[in-house]
């Protein structure tokens, strides 16, 4: 698997034992894995590189996992978020959900399942993505037509300005 | 103390067990994670060995005393949750503040909002005749408001002298000013009713003085039987 194929996986967690235990296995199952101990990290790193899904702790100091879902979503709309906790109540899974967490997993998590939670992540991901693709090439497509070149450039900017 | 206010505070002697319990089974949960993985981990090693992939010792040296750690940090766990169990044994008894403080701190410790805490270790310990069970209450309950309120880097330190052959003085001060925000609430005050305990709080520190001898708690909780 090359680096272009790889999953890009950011790991929120302030337990860092656990969080360099998992960093290690998924490493090994080809993930690209940036591992941060507390939503504020997480924040920077996501503004500075490209992640496909995030695996979020849930009970953090600081920026909790709940907060950073919100943040993260909002700032960051095609990431898909799986919140990852010891304290996975049906109210905290319906909150999450809620706030568009893509799945709430139970702490400790079987490995392959959270492997397989990741990867059909990264699917709904990319899913999205090519809709939101696919929609603009079809605005970009009838822009085309009885529009002067300047009229293009003002509908692909206000296109642009619409999807921040 | 009348029936009524003995009730509510059964009630929240319940729902504070129940609340100290999920903190523990979440320590332990993020415990059996950390071994769950890095015996995983292992797992996977092995199979890589196999096809022939070589990695250096120190790696394998690194999972094993991550697990052995672990293993210590259960234990120690489940000595508090065996601890803070045996808290309920005698609704009134001889307690000691240096063991009651040690152990709200370890309990409280879970709590992903806790601070760095120092307990002065060269105080003398002091015993008080109460509940030790309502006494661990109010002081966890403290310590929760504290971690809630003060700067996330201030650290906290907690002191405690007998003022006088009656009462008990305990401190906890932390170095930024802030206010307690809700504290204390109606529950611990309740429960600081209960005990005769007295609280008093300022932007740097919170004063908490407890009656040595609860004669009429002990007469409360155990109906005047001896």
């Amino acid at each position: 698997m090359t680096d272009i194929e790889k999953i890009h996986l950011l790991m929120v967690d302030d337990e860092e034992k656990f969080l360099n235990a998992l960093t290690e296995r998924l490493k090994l199952k080809f993930f690209d894995i940036t591992p941060v101990t507390n939503g504020e990290d997480a924040i920077k790193v996501a503004k500075k590189a490209q992640f496909d899904v995030a695996v979020v702790d849930l009970q953090m100091p600081g920026i909790d996992g709940v907060e950073l879902l919100k943040i993260m979503k909002k700032s960051h709309r095609f990431l898909e978020i799986i919140i990852l906790s010891g304290h996975a109540t049906i109210d905290v899974a319906v909150e999450c959900t809620k706030l568009g967490a893509f799945k709430v997993l139970e702490k400790p998590c079987s490995f392959d399942k959270l492997v397989e939670t990741i990867t059909a992540a990264y699917e709904s991901r990319m899913k999205k993505k090519f809709e939101k693709d696919t929609d603009r090439m079809k605005q970009i497509q009838s822009l085309a037509f009885g529009q002067s070149p300047l009229g293009i450039l003002r509908e692909l900017k206000k296109m642009d300005d619409d999807q921040k | 103390m009348n029936q009524h206010t003995i009730d509510l505070v059964n009630k929240q002697g319940l729902q504070f067990f129940g609340s100290v319990n999920a903190s523990i089974s979440h320590e332990l949960k993020n415990i059996f994670a950390i071994i769950s993985e890095t015996a995983g981990f292992l797992n996977d090693l092995t199979q890589l060995s196999k096809q022939g992939k070589k990695f250096e010792l120190s790696v394998l040296e690194n999972c094993s005393s991550s697990i052995a750690e672990e293993i210590e940090r259960g234990f120690d766990t489940i000595r508090q949750m065996n601890q803070f169990a045996h808290s309920v044994d005698d609704p009134v008894t001889e307690t000691s503040i240096a063991d009651t403080l040690a152990l709200a701190v370890k309990l409280t410790g879970f709590l992903s909002y806790a601070k760095k805490t120092q307990i002065e270790t060269s105080a003398v310990d002091i015993t008080v005749f109460t509940s030790p069970f309502l006494l661990q209450n109010l002081i966890y309950r403290t310590l929760c408001a504290i971690y809630k309120s003060v700067d996330a880097k201030d650290t906290l330190n907690i002191a405690f002298h007998e003022k006088n052959p009656d009462t008990v003085f305990l401190t906890f001060s932390w170095g930024s000013p802030c206010a307690l925000t809700d504290f204390p609430d109606r529950h611990t005050t309740e429960v600081a009713e209960a005990l005769g305990a007295v609280i008093s709080i300022s932007d740097t520190s919170l004063d908490l003085t407890v009656t040595r001898a609860g004669d009429s708690l002990s007469a409360a909780l155990t109906d005047g039987k001896p």
